[in-house]
């Protein structure tokens, strides 16, 4: 008994070696494998469940008007990312018109998903979404909601991906205040107990007069975010860091992360040196 | 049958843990369904059995998630092991039993995979985020587990895998 014993504990040790070491594209495959084969089911119960919600709603009279609410939640959400769109190419066309200089810059498509569960891990402040490689999403590529910027994918299989949140500590975002024209890095500061979106963007420089109000937009300077997107406003508190060199302040996210159900991915190219990277720690410094 | 019956545990484990929330206050520690899943062939099933569930639920569960993959499993298999030694010190087929054992373990291998991701080349954590979700582990795993074992026990039953006369 105690030689058989032996045996398993070494086979095992053996096994969970092996495990531990395989290459990043095997193990990728088999995530990928069972997130595959869980996702139709999750799909349902979280179908299911909106479903009972809607159900609840139509008791206390107000089911058809959160179809429609839910609708146009879902189209205005398009329309508002389509007109920050606008407004950042605008900008740059006349920057650009200005220098008397031209390069293309192709317009930002989004791809439109749907939720499919949230905080799956609970480690990281992420959500997974209902599209994949199949649908063009690939690993770190911004993800938008209809009140701006929600964070980037990391991990992506055949038809889900996950995306880490802004308000995680590890997903750090190079932004800029426009009133300002003053860079700076945003990083999240998990949730309040509240449940509410904590960010804080630092080495702001300190003689910048900023103030509670201030939108806050990505700089592009990472090269994950694209320039332009709505990150939050500038909450109440701006003070100077602990070296004295520079600012820090908090930013208030208006999405509502916690209650999202449609979120947009930015197709477009990931950076090539983060291609192979699954979770990188974050984006650089302005 | 037992193997149908893990396989079905598994999924329907890895479904009701990913899609169940997992609040803030509670450190976003999750409902460990599929823990409760190994702590149930600890305390009830052989020795290859709870291999084997570590194994697969382990799997299971961090291909689910960001962590490395095999991370899950070496806590399963050490909360599984550990269970099964205990499991004569206090009363088996209890369903106290199953609280205190699923507190400890989910607490036991939510600290586990917390040092070992510190380690790890995955986003950094911070010390709160790991003693939030410590913390937060002793409730969901106290009331995950006496849950997934009572309703496991009630399927081996019903499939008759399992005498009827053996209380919880």
């Amino acid at each position: 008994v105690r030689e058989n014993r032996l045996i398993t504990g070494l086979l095992l040790a053996v096994v969970l070696v092996v495990i531990l070491n395989l290459p990043e594209s095997v193990s990728g495959a088999f995530k990928g494998f069972v997130r595959e084969a869980v996702a139709p089911l999750q799909d349902a119960v979280h179908r299911g469940w909106r479903s009972l919600g809607e159900a609840a709603a139509s008791v206390r009279g107000f089911g058809s008007l959160a179809r429609e609410n839910q609708r146009l939640g879902s189209e205005l959400a398009a329309l508002r990312a389509e007109i920050r769109d606008l407004r950042a190419l605008a900008a740059e066309n006349e920057e650009l018109r200005r220098e008397l200089r031209f390069h293309a810059r192709a317009p930002r498509q989004l791809i439109a998903c749907e939720v499919l569960a949230r905080d799956p891990d609970g480690w990281w402040q992420t959500l997974r979404l209902n599209k994949g490689r199949a649908d063009g999403v690939l690993p770190n590529l911004a993800v938008v909601a209809a009140e701006g910027l929600i964070g980037r994918t990391v991990e992506v299989s055949e038809h889900t991906a996950d995306v880490l949140l802004v308000s995680d500590p590890a997903c750090k975002v190079a932004v800029r205040i426009p009133r300002t024209s003053t860079f700076g890095v945003l990083a999240g500061r998990g949730p309040s107990w509240r449940g509410e979106t904590l960010c804080r963007i630092d080495f702001v420089n300190k003689n910048a007069a900023i103030r509670p109000g201030d939108e806050v937009v990505t700089s592009g300077l990472g090269g994950i975010f694209p320039k332009g997107l709505l990150v939050g406003y500038v909450g109440d508190q701006v003070f100077a860091d602990r070296t004295g060199l520079y600012q820090q302040a908090d930013v208030v996210s208006r999405a509502r992360l916690g209650q999202l159900q449609y979120a947009y991915v930015v197709r477009g190219q990931p950076p090539a040196n983060l291609m192979a990277t699954p979770a990188p720690a974050g984006e650089a410094a302005p | 049958v037992s193997l149908l019956v893990l396989i079905f545990a598994l999924l329907v484990g890895a479904v009701l843990q990913s899609v169940l929330p997992s609040p803030g206050w509670l450190g976003h520690a999750p409902f460990p369904m599929l823990l409760g899943l190994v702590l149930y062939y600890a305390l009830l099933g052989t020795r290859s059995q709870t291999l084997w569930a570590a194994l697969l639920a382990g799997l299971v569960s961090d291909a689910l998630e960001l962590v490395p993959l095999g991370y899950t499993s070496f806590a399963y298999l050490l909360a599984g092991l550990a269970a099964r030694h205990f499991r004569e010190v206090v009363m088996a087929r209890q369903w106290t039993t199953h609280l205190l054992f699923g507190a400890a373990a989910h607490a036991g291998t939510t600290a586990l995979c917390f040092v070992l991701l510190l380690q790890s080349d995955r986003p950094a954590l911070s010390w709160a985020t790991g003693l939030g979700r410590v913390a937060g582990a002793l409730v969901t795993g106290s009331l995950a587990v006496p849950l997934v074992c009572g309703l496991l026990l009630k399927l081996e039953r019903t499939l008759g895998h399992r005498p009827r006369e053996e209380s919880t």
